[in-house]
């Protein structure tokens, strides 16, 4: 309880103004917000652009915050909303393809050797994530890397924990099927 | 359970969610269906490997970049928004209404004298005035060739003698001089056939009467009309002097005002022995005219009698006129009759747009001396706003406050 209230009065200094006491409130929370918006975008810069986008909007805002949700929800969920409006706002764009990754030298072949035979990298994964619909790659982040419970999602993304669980569901199957679909391929470079 | 509910379940098992019957389920379809299983398996996998993604730490020089990007915002504003609103509102009423205030202390027609003002005036007015007949009183004795000092029964004793044989009449002494008190009184008024009616009740209420009166003009109501001018003489028991013209005083807009006391003792007394010297006369010529020996005598002399006779008569009636001035005072009252708001302007044959330019110009001068009125007033109520302000400021801290306890609790739920 004494937490919880030095936590009620940083909020109510930060909304007077106090910048101080905003990020001390916010440093908790800007790495999982950090990692949200990597997770979400797929790049590093993106991330580090939304996240401090995310956190400048929570500033101004942070009179509306009106408590009734806890503060990392309020900047989780801003969080997600600047992400999702940043990659609306690049429909056009392509997306980034397995073209592209080979580029960046990711050659699925090579992991052939000492590959224990489902054994499923990282770079696979966000590629993986990235192709996912928004809605669908968003609750997966939420609930599968960042840990968020059901309730808490639901409250993130102001959504009824139905809408939730379908879309995890469904986000789910998508990447089964996107990661491990394809074991013939595997099976092929052994 | 079937495949097709396996499915809807499992995610949920995979999430510990469900309860233990479901999950005994769920797990034991899993032994049974291969399909499934692996299914179990595969999701597995991706979730493990979901969470397995290192989580990417913070990039360098984020936290400073983010720190200058905050402080560029402009300040924030206070979240005591509704206290500033209501403060502001407050604020503002004090200083309108102490305004008003103040300019009651100034007095309301912008174009009279203050009241205080105006008594100074009134005052010194008939302060001067009363020192007129003094020195007209003192003028007459010198014309008489006799001492200044108006109190004083400085005569001859001729005189003396002649007046105390006077039978009846009042005794001459300093303590009941003759004074005869004037006034004059000009104002104006915003009622006029109230007021003026009003004046004329007043007079006969006191016992006194109206002498003269007459009313010109045409009232402001009527299209061509530039407002009335009413005079009345009214004449008052000299006890009810003052009484009527406190009246007078209190009734409208005092533009102008005299006062005047005349001592006309001395005037009096002369005239009287002068009277009394005559009905000496008289008794001597009757006595003659019964002593008449020829008839030339006796219209010699009846002649002489009847032009002493009318002489006498002349100075009784002048004695009596002064009786009355004493006996009754004087308080002449100018009224002017003053437009009010509703009144329409003078037209005074102009047409129907110009008076409307009129109206308008009226309104607005109106509007600009109002104004200026009441800025006065503010200046004059300035002690009084400093004191309501501090006090609307003390209200507003504690409002705050209280709004800021409310918040807190708030968030504690």
């Amino acid at each position: 309880m004494g937490v919880q209230r030095q936590k009620d009065m940083r909020i109510e200094q930060a909304q007077q103004g106090d910048l101080a006491a905003f990020e001390e409130l916010v440093r908790e929370h800007e790495r999982k917000i950090y990692n949200l918006c990597f997770s979400t975008m797929g790049s590093a810069e993106d991330a580090a652009d939304m996240a401090q986008e995310t956190l400048l909007k929570a500033w101004r805002a942070l009179q509306r915050f009106d408590g009734r949700s806890s503060l990392g929800t309020w900047l989780y969920r801003i969080a997600v909303n600047t992400c999702l409006d940043e990659l609306r706002r690049r429909k056009n764009r392509t997306t980034v393809s397995i073209q592209n990754l080979a580029e960046k030298g990711w050659e699925p072949e090579d992991e052939g050797g000492d590959f224990v035979e489902r054994s499923i990298q990282r770079e696979e994964v966000r590629q993986a994530l990235r192709e996912l619909p928004d809605d669908y790659r968003t609750v997966l982040i939420l609930r599968d890397i960042q840990g968020f419970s059901y309730d808490e999602i639901a409250d993130i993304l102001a959504c009824p924990v139905g809408t939730v669980r379908s879309r995890l569901n469904r986000a789910r199957g998508n990447m089964v099927k996107k990661l491990l679909g394809g074991e013939q391929k595997k099976r092929r470079s052994v | 359970m079937t495949c097709h509910e396996f499915e809807e379940k499992i995610n949920l098992y995979l999430d510990d969610l469900l309860d233990a019957e479901e999950a005994g389920q769920v797990k034991a379809h899993m032994e049974a269906c291969p399909t499934c299983r692996q299914l179990y398996r595969q999701l597995s996998e991706v979730i493990a490997s979901l969470h397995n993604l290192e989580e990417a730490p913070l990039p360098e020089g984020f936290e400073a970049s983010l720190h200058a990007k905050l402080a560029a915002e402009a300040p924030k504003r206070r979240p005591w928004k509704r206290v500033s609103l209501w403060t502001g509102i407050a604020a503002a009423m004090v200083v309108l209404i102490s305004g008003l205030w103040g300019m009651g202390l100034g007095g309301t027609a912008p174009d009279s004298l203050a009241a205080e003002d105006q008594n100074a005036y009134a005052t010194t007015t008939a302060a001067s005035e009363e020192l007129v007949p003094e020195a007209a009183t003192a003028d007459n004795m010198k014309a008489m060739g006799l001492a200044s000092d108006p109190n004083l029964e400085d005569m001859d004793p001729v005189a003396d003698r002649a007046t105390m044989e006077v039978a009846g009449a009042p005794q001459q002494t300093a303590s009941q001089d003759k004074l005869v008190y004037t006034a004059s009184v000009s104002l104006q008024s915003y009622d006029f056939d109230s007021d003026y009616a009003a004046l004329r009740a007043k007079a006969e209420e006191l016992g006194g009467y109206v002498d003269v009166s007459s009313v010109e003009g045409l009232p402001f109501t009527q299209s061509e009309g530039s407002g009335r001018r009413g005079n009345m003489q009214i004449r008052v028991p000299q006890a009810q002097y003052e009484t009527l013209l406190a009246y007078v005083n209190q009734l409208g807009e005092v533009t102008s005002s005299e006062e005047s006391v005349a001592n006309i003792t001395q005037q009096y007394t002369e005239t009287q022995i002068r009277a009394d010297n005559l009905k000496a006369q008289i008794a001597r010529l009757q006595e003659l005219v019964s002593q008449a020996e020829n008839i030339e005598d006796l219209i010699a002399l009846e002649s002489q009698l009847s032009s002493v006779t009318s002489d006498l008569e002349s100075l009784e009636t002048q004695l009596q006129h002064m009786d009355q001035q004493v006996a009754y005072s004087t308080v002449s009252v100018a009224v002017t009759e003053m437009p009010t708001a509703s009144d329409p302007a003078p037209s005074s044959g102009r047409s129907f747009g110009q008076r409307m330019a009129d109206a308008l110009r009226q309104g607005w001068n109106r509007f600009q001396s109002g104004l200026q009125e009441w800025a006065l007033g503010v200046v004059r109520a300035l002690p009084v706003i400093v004191v309501w302000m501090l006090v609307i400021a003390a209200i507003a801290g504690i409002a705050a406050g209280v709004v800021h306890h409310r918040r807190k609790k708030k968030e504690m739920h």
